[in-house]
């Protein structure tokens, strides 16, 4: 058997396979007893409306986050990208983000912004907006969607620059000379010309907000206040590790898969064909 | 339509070098100019600077006796065809075309009216809904030639447009060109360092050497008159040969022979002394005065011709390689050398120091 295929059994069809298996059970707090209990676990959470209220934080937080974390990382790109004298400067300092650890990523934010005693948070209060994201549940998902945004920001701007400069130059030349002031050529030649990078980042971030932001709204607000920043996944790991309800768990995460799955599907299914030239 | 001044028109950029230098020429309404020289003598420059691509460092750049220098490629009303083309990948080619009319504000029928004529003009009606990339080069060529007609610019801009076709293409593209240029009657300034492409396309060409303008003047004037070595070499094909010799009033010493000029010339000293590859002939006995020995190393036959590569001997005795295009087939297989006859009257002089053509009296 050939050596990846064993890789990919034991660290990903196994896990999964338990996570499946495991979904259909339901064990005592203590562990001692375990019962089979068919679909009981997934009836569970499709009729709790605690459940469709996080699906509906993590879209909002996924879209955030994704919308953020392009939208600033192009923008940064484009203004790179135009950079003649010191250009590896700014691209090393741009990439820094991407070392800093998911949790001391949050940390840093949560430092910034805490109402106490956060220099970001004091700035806002001398310009008479009051903030306090232990209190207010909007407030405290905006700041964990610009954490996880600015965390993805490093490697989006590195796709971006990269798809930027394999823009022929003669192409901005020739839509010069055809009559195109710099607005207009971005919005017709290079954005169009980004459309491949663009997608596949999308897919990416998409990806990264729903499953990799754990750390980052565990370290900031544990889902709080109220179930303000609860995501999906988030609301795997408290069902599983603190609620000890292993097998409603399982049965989130296998949703959770199923449901990327899903949407990668139709990403490339009916996306990605348009972006293609 | 539109005439074209260069004045003085020089491009150092900011590591000093200097792309171009004090470049002048009067372009007139409808003319085909080549500019001709090998790569990286700043012809490109120059064509960049024309579209506004560049910034003109000093000199005047004039179209329509309207100052352009500090305008934007977009307000010159030019058209340049680049040489990977440049159309927009993700654009059919009819919206490659109507890219240009857009943004400047053409109604929808107008646009529409303007790249059927063109698309008409360059056979490209069954194409317009195609993307690039479903295009063959010969194609993509002539939508990017399409891009350039349909807004019937002022002046065209060519930026080596036949360097990436083959060479069957090249030629019926060449053809193509001069007799679209010939028609619309477009001014048009056109780069290339092919010598083929310049002698038969160009009403005047530019001949440029290290940013410098060699020699201006239309073909046949500069392959029968070329006024330094660098342009008699650059053009013709193949390229002339050089001889070291010395002129003494009308006695010109090459080697070890004395020849008498038929013209006379102000100049006495080091001479090199320019033939041309096809104005040697196989020596005929009446009416030769001068005849060169040429040790023949390889024949390459083309059909109708055959080039001779060989060496003949120079002055001090060392050998001089030389080149000779000789009328049909070369089945010579003795080992003696090749007599070669020639008309004096083809003779090109240059000042051996000076490097320029001398002059008749």
């Amino acid at each position: 058997m050939a050596p990846q295929l064993l890789v990919t059994l034991v660290f990903f069809i196994w896990p999964a396979g338990q996570a499946v298996w495991q979904s259909f059970l339901v064990e005592d707090a203590f562990g001692l007893s375990t019962e089979f209990v068919w679909f009981e676990n997934y009836a569970q959470i499709f009729t709790d409306s605690r459940y469709y209220h996080t699906l509906w934080t993590t879209i909002i937080f996924s879209a955030g986050v994704t919308l953020m974390s392009m939208g600033v990382s192009l923008l940064l790109a484009v203004m790179a990208d135009q950079v003649v004298r010191g250009a590896q400067v700014y691209k090393t300092l741009l990439i820094w983000p991407y070392a800093v650890a998911p949790a001391v990523a949050g940390v840093l934010w949560l430092f910034m912004f805490h109402p106490t005693v956060g220099v970001l948070a004091y700035m806002l209060d001398t310009i008479g907006i009051e903030w306090n994201h232990f209190l207010d549940g909007d407030q405290a998902l905006l700041l964990v969607i610009i954490a996880a945004a600015w965390k993805q920001i490093s490697y989006n701007f590195l796709f971006f620059l990269a798809g930027l400069q394999a823009i022929p130059q003669s192409l901005h030349e020739a839509a010069a000379i055809d009559g195109a002031g710099p607005g207009r050529r971005f919005f017709t030649i290079t954005f169009p010309l980004l459309s491949p990078t663009t997608f596949f980042l999308l897919v990416v971030n998409v990806v990264y907000a729903f499953f990799d932001t754990f750390g980052i709204i565990h370290a900031v607000t544990k889902g709080g206040p109220g179930d303000s920043t609860r995501t999906l996944v988030y609301n795997v790991f408290d069902d599983g590790f603190v609620g000890l309800d292993l097998g409603g768990s399982a049965a989130q995460s296998v949703v959770l898969m199923v449901l990327v799955g899903l949407m990668t599907v139709v990403q490339f299914r009916f996306v990605e064909r348009k972006v293609q030239y | 339509m539109a005439t074209l001044t260069l004045d003085a028109i020089s491009k150092k950029y900011p590591n000093g070098h200097e792309a171009i230098k004090h470049l002048s020429i009067d372009i007139a309404d409808g003319e085909f100019i080549v500019i001709v020289g090998p790569s990286g003598c700043g012809k490109s420059s120059l064509l960049r600077m024309l579209a506004g691509l560049e910034t003109v460092s000093s000199g005047e750049l004039l179209i329509d006796g309207n100052r352009v220098n500090e305008k934007e490629p977009a307000q010159r009303d030019i058209a340049m065809v680049f040489q990977n083309y440049a159309l927009y990948p993700h654009m059919t080619v009819y919206d490659n075309m109507a890219y240009g009319l857009k943004n400047r504000g053409f109604g929808k029928q107008e646009i529409a009216q303007r790249v059927e004529r063109t698309a008409s003009v360059l056979q490209l009606d069954h194409l317009l809904t195609r993307k690039p990339r479903q295009l063959s080069g010969g194609q993509r060529q002539r939508v990017a030639m399409g891009r350039a007609i349909v807004r019937d610019p002022k002046v065209f801009l060519f930026d080596e447009p036949l360097s990436n076709l083959d060479a069957k293409l090249r030629v019926q593209m060449r053809i193509e060109i001069k007799r679209l240029q010939r028609e619309l009657g477009t001014t048009a300034v056109y780069v290339t360092h092919d010598q083929i492409e310049a002698m038969t396309m160009a009403d005047r060409l530019i001949v440029i050497n290290n940013g410098a303008a060699e020699q201006i003047g239309t073909p046949m004037d500069i392959y029968d008159s070329p006024q330094t070595p660098f342009v008699a070499s650059f053009i013709g094909s193949p390229s002339m040969n050089f001889l070291d010799g010395e002129l003494i009033g009308d006695q010109l010493r090459l080697g070890s022979e004395s020849i008498t000029l038929p013209k006379k010339h102000e100049f006495e000293g080091a001479v090199k002394v320019g033939i041309r590859p096809e104005h040697l002939h196989r020596f005929d006995h009446d009416q030769e005065r001068f005849s060169l020995n040429l040790n023949v190393q390889l024949a390459e036959p083309l059909g109708a011709d055959t080039l001779l590569h060989g060496v003949v001997p120079g002055a001090n005795g060392a050998d001089v390689e030389l080149t000779a295009r000789l009328r049909g087939e070369y089945r010579d297989v003795s080992d003696e050398p090749l007599r070669l006859g020639l008309d004096l009257n083809d003779l090109h002089l240059f000042d051996s120091k000076t490097d320029q053509r001398l002059a008749t009296c």
